[in-house]
């Protein structure tokens, strides 16, 4: 897959770029605060329709752009099958996506058409932060290989918010169980899916993990292991746990009603990397977790290729500090 | 003060509560209302007025109707025991365009969203609990949309009404007439091969 050209208007710094790019790797090199960083993630707005620096798109238009003009990206993508344009237009506060010109009505159709990896310092989150770090990882790489992983995922996070809505209305349980149910029903189906798609992907970036790891050098063995969030129910990742889990959901009702939140499903799941056998997160070197990281974009990668039978855009942020993370465990 | 005549700026204020009509669209409807043959206009204001006061909603069924009960639930040839449950009057309007179904329909005015602090007591859900429970009805067809919130809304009334009625089904989701497969999302088509049928 290959980025042609790319058009940059009001995007952050970018007040006005047109880019045709070469075959082959393209380097962008210059003082700090020139725009590299805001070319990276322009480039990853088409891929993802979403900054991966900020939750707020009013952050990626120009702060001095007069209010009634669009800030926008435009890229013309290579791809095997075919060639595409996309566009973003950011507008008083609304997000519009075009594929060849026609508007796309979810953000789910963007995903797919291009497919991008980043590689930034701040990857190092994957290792250090929180689960949910663990599950953007997860989340962004899936949903980029399956729109069926995507829609699952929109469909229990819609759920969800519905259940925690009743959870927090300040009925008694009795009141709420038959509205519960529902939403339960609806949560368990896509959890089935969101777990099967999670494991499956896990395995794969495990075994690819472990082999970037052992080329820079590593002594240690890497090891990935999903923590899902049937796994104290006693269910194996592999096999259907819908019905388990609508039962689980049903048995903690009185509990997450005291707690106005659901406490099991697949937002609270994490993965855990390991070298030789202990915590990366709490056992590692800085310079031994940046290794963990860069095998698991590179296994990212390499899952993606197999995926989608096509290489993805490489797009590689400040990335000295990573590839010296290679050499460093040498 | 605004620039227009405030007889003017009135009428554009009125406009842009109208869906999809912004600030620029209302000026233009209210400098072309100005422009038409007087009688023109007027007979948009009585049009809308007569259908304020005649219109009102069918007592049984909840469709939007001049007389009550309406048409549907009033004819005889329609089976009274086949209801077809529906979230809006609109929804009524393209099941009797496709002319398939026989049987009469039940207005929900909407579906359950607890996010948006819509219980079964804003919706038409007792009226439809009555009709199931006088215990005529044979068969009541969720056609709630393929939203979150309208699959929700069905599993809530089939476990609600399962003691009143013997058949409870769901309209079939999958791919639409005169499509093409290529163009369908993966969720459509998983959804239309779960109710795949043998073909006769």
């Amino acid at each position: 897959m290959l980025l042609r050209e790319l058009r940059a208007r009001r995007f952050r710094n970018l007040r006005e770029i047109d880019l045709r790019f070469p075959d082959g790797p393209v380097l962008f090199w210059g003082d700090n605060a020139q725009g590299k960083t805001n070319l990276l993630e322009a480039i990853y707005f088409l891929a993802t329709g979403r900054s991966f620096r900020s939750r707020n798109d009013r952050e990626c238009v120009a702060w001095d752009a007069p209010p009634d003009e669009a800030a926008s990206v435009a890229g013309q993508i290579e791809r095997a099958d075919a060639r595409r344009e996309i566009r973003v237009v950011l507008y008083q506060g609304e997000k519009r996506l075009f594929l060849d010109g026609k508007p796309l009505a979810r953000l789910a159709e963007l995903f797919g058409e291009l497919n991008a990896v980043l590689f930034t310092p701040a990857d190092l989150q994957i290792i250090q932060g929180g689960p949910s770090a663990r599950r953007r990882f997860l989340d962004l790489e899936l949903s980029q290989i399956s729109p069926a992983y995507l829609a699952a995922l929109q469909r229990y996070n819609q759920a969800l918010r519905h259940r925690n809505a009743l959870l927090r209305g300040g009925r008694p349980l009795e009141r709420i169980a038959l509205d519960l149910a529902p939403y339960e029903a609806i949560m368990a189906e896509a959890a089935g899916e969101i777990l099967r798609h999670r494991a499956a992907a896990l395995e794969d970036l495990g075994r690819r993990a472990a082999r970037a790891h052992a080329e820079f050098g590593a002594g240690e063995r890497l090891e990935i292991s999903y923590r899902h969030f049937m796994r104290n129910d006693g269910a194996d990742a592999r096999e259907d746990v819908v019905e388990k889990y609508r039962s689980r959901l049903e048995a903690d009702r009185a509990d997450d009603l005291r707690q106005g939140a659901t406490r099991s499903g697949p937002h609270r799941d994490d993965f855990l990397l390991t070298l030789d056998g202990r915590s990366a997160q709490d056992f590692a070197s800085q310079g031994q977790q940046r290794s963990c990281a860069l095998a698991l974009r590179i296994a990212e990668v390499g899952l993606m290729e197999a995926r989608r039978g096509e290489a993805p855009l490489l797009l590689l942020d400040d990335v000295g500090s990573e590839l010296d993370a290679g050499r460093r465990t040498d | 003060m605004s620039k227009t005549a405030s007889a003017m700026e009135t009428l554009i204020l009125h406009l842009t509560k109208l869906p999809s009509v912004g600030r620029k669209t209302a000026e233009r409807l209210a400098f072309h209302l100005l422009r038409a043959p007087k009688e023109d206009a007027l007979a948009l204001a009585e049009a809308i007025r007569a259908m304020r006061e005649r219109i009102r909603r069918c007592s049984i069924c909840g469709n939007i109707t001049e007389d009550d009960p309406c048409l549907i639930c009033r004819d005889e040839r329609r089976r009274s025991d086949v209801v077809c449950v529906v979230e809006d009057p609109m929804d009524i309007v393209a099941f009797e365009k496709s002319e398939a179904f026989e049987g009469v329909y039940h207005v929900l005015d909407g579906c359950l969203s607890p996010l948006q602090g819509i219980t079964a007591s804003d919706l038409r859900i007792d009226s439809l609990e009555k009709r199931a429970r006088e215990g005529s009805v044979q068969e009541i067809i969720l056609a709630t949309n393929p939203s979150v919130e309208g699959e929700a809304t069905a599993l809530y009334l089939s476990r609600l009404l399962e003691p009143h009625v013997k058949k409870i089904t769901r309209i079939g989701l999958g791919v639409p007439m005169g499509g093409s497969l290529e163009y369908a999302d993966a969720r459509t088509l998983k959804k239309a091969l779960e109710g795949r049928t043998k073909v006769e």
